[in-house]
């Protein structure tokens, strides 16, 4: 395939990947103009990588492990922390059950995780993606997988309730 | 449990106004990031016979944003270039930036500079004090062209080697701390594995680490750490106990506190004996072939200010007269290939090792906060 062909497939790629990469962007940074700046530095380097990517399948988890990757970056930089408002969330919500129609409740309860922890969740919970799955996207073990889920699970029924999040006797979180 | 979260984020996704995918530009950034590494990547097959002459290897090379640096090219060419850097290091003055021959334009005061394979790692901010005001990380390439590197290390001590685009440092995290390996040529996050450290004795918010190879070295308060970041093996280093200096595949055996055991990181091996003065204390250069002693303790000074040391040879030579008041700025870094940086008033000569002989490099550096490239870091 010449670079022209390429270039077709790439932009095909990308728009059939976009939406549900910018999606996830924004679960990740809750915040539009930061998700789309993520999709597009993410999609940026997958179009480097193109040419060693053999499989069109494995594509889109390139591109999804690369924005995970780049996100968790980003919230390392001093000014993420110093800029996201993690601290506003309430810290005891008790009696309190969280609307289900009030999306942002759920954007300020991700907001209130760790940043790791809130990778987890994302990818877990809307990529739907296995603790395998998971631990090979953050490059971790399967165990700093599950103990992310659920110390995540545990701040978001604090903060959602436990309409949402309920709490199981036993339960884990493969 | 969990199908009432999953469904709330997928509605709170779904519900999200999507922007239509700029397609166009994703692609005009990409090119660009490919003709620079591809760029990059012949300026590495040039410079390479340089760089292994004076020992180094270049690997896998390709920063990823297309920049190339205001200021002055004196050499052009990549392989020339590489080679003055090997020999000559770098230093900044504020935000002017020295490679070798070359000097560049940065658009802040910069804080600190390591050297690796691929070219230089600046850590620059708006407060030139490398402790406030937060920091950026970028590689500079003796040749100018430059990408940002996407870390935050705050004050932590980041091991770097002259050998590899790769760098290594310890994140505090929830439970302990993640090792991590970092590669500057390509942005790009190595390898990564939690460990558990005892730090509370030294204080340190991240413990400092070197890199060597397939090896990262972390101390705690006992000891270091050994970490093969391509296996996941984690060892503690048996006899570490009393060593604080670690560059360039070699560490400095301290326990008897003048003469100097100094080991090969790869079998624990002595590979040289320094007889350092009593109460005095020495940096590797970073490549691990020299040593610079100074006094380090009250009553330790004496009418030599400074000592010089060949690793294989254990030989010396000695440097007086400077700390007498005569000079109002002393300052000494490194170049990668182990030549010293001494930066006496405002000129700055670069002298062979063995022998302490000096050439000027530039003078007239006048006011601006000076970084050499070498220089050892301190918490």
């Amino acid at each position: 395939m010449n670079e022209r062909g390429r270039d077709a497939a790439f932009a095909d790629f990308v728009h059939a990947s976009w939406p549900r990469l910018y999606r996830t962007a924004h679960l990740l940074l809750g915040d539009h103009g930061m998700a789309e700046d993520l999709t597009q530095t993410a999609l940026t380097k997958t179009y480097v990588a193109w040419s060693r990517i053999q499989e069109p399948e494995a594509a889109y988890g390139y591109a999804r492990t690369t924005l995970v990757n780049t996100a968790t970056s980003w919230f390392r930089r001093r000014s993420w922390r110093n800029e996201t408002p993690h601290e506003h969330v309430p810290e005891d919500v008790t009696g309190v059950t969280a609307d289900l129609t009030d999306r942002p409740a759920l954007m300020a309860a991700l907001a209130s995780l760790a940043p790791r922890q809130r990778a987890v969740v994302v990818l877990r919970f809307y990529d739907d993606l296995s603790v395998a799955a998971v631990a090979d996207v953050l490059g971790c073990s399967q165990g700093t997988v599950k103990s992310q889920t659920s110390a995540a699970l545990a701040r978001l029924r604090v903060v959602l309730g436990d309409a949402v999040v309920p709490s199981r006797q036993g339960a884990n979180h493969d | 449990m969990t199908e009432r979260l999953s469904a709330l984020m997928h509605e709170r996704a779904e519900e999200l106004g999507v922007p239509p995918p700029p397609a166009q530009q994703i692609l005009a950034r990409g090119r660009q990031a490919r003709r620079r590494r591809a760029r990059i990547r012949a300026s590495a097959f040039a410079s390479l016979a340089v760089v292994c002459a004076a020992g180094f290897v270049a690997l896998n090379r390709g920063p990823a944003d297309e920049e190339r640096l205001d200021g002055d090219l004196r050499i052009a060419d990549t392989s020339r270039a590489m080679s003055s850097y090997v020999s000559e290091g770098a230093y900044a003055i504020d935000d002017e930036l020295t490679i070798g021959a070359n000097r560049f334009q940065w658009h802040e005061p910069i804080k600190a500079l390591h050297y690796t394979s691929a070219g230089v790692v600046i850590q620059s901010g708006t407060n030139p004090d490398r402790d406030e005001g937060g920091s950026s990380y970028a590689l500079v390439t003796p040749t100018g062209e430059w990408s940002s590197i996407d870390v935050a290390l705050d004050d932590q001590i980041v091991g770097f080697e002259t050998t590899s685009p790769r760098f290594a440092y310890a994140e505090p995290t929830d439970a302990g701390f993640d090792l991590v390996v970092h590669d500057a040529a390509t942005d790009e996050e190595v390898a990564r594995q939690p460990v558990e450290l005892d730090t509370q004795a030294s204080g340190w918010r991240a413990p400092p680490a070197a890199i060597h190879g397939d090896v990262v070295w972390v101390r705690g308060d006992g000891a270091w750490t050994e970490w093969d970041w391509r296996t996941g093996d984690v060892r503690p280093v048996t006899g570490s106990e009393s060593t604080y200096e670690v560059a360039g595949g070699v560490w400095a055996d301290w326990s008897n506190r003048e003469r100097w055991l100094i080991r090969s990181m790869d079998d624990g091996n002595l590979v040289g004996e320094l007889d350092l003065r009593p109460g005095w204390y020495g940096f590797f250069s970073p490549d691990g072939r020299f040593m610079r002693a100074f006094p380090n303790m009250k009553g330790s000074e004496s009418s030599v200010d400074y000592e010089f040391f060949s690793v294989a040879t254990g030989d010396s030579w000695q440097l007086s007269n400077v700390l007498d008041g005569h000079y109002s700025r002393v300052e000494f870094g490194w170049s990668p290939d182990g030549h010293i940086l001494k930066l006496l008033d405002d000129t700055l000569s670069v002298c062979e090792p063995n022998t302490g002989d000096c050439e000027e490099l530039s003078s007239g550096l006048d006011g601006g906060t000076v970084r050499l490239g070498g220089e050892p870091y301190t918490s």
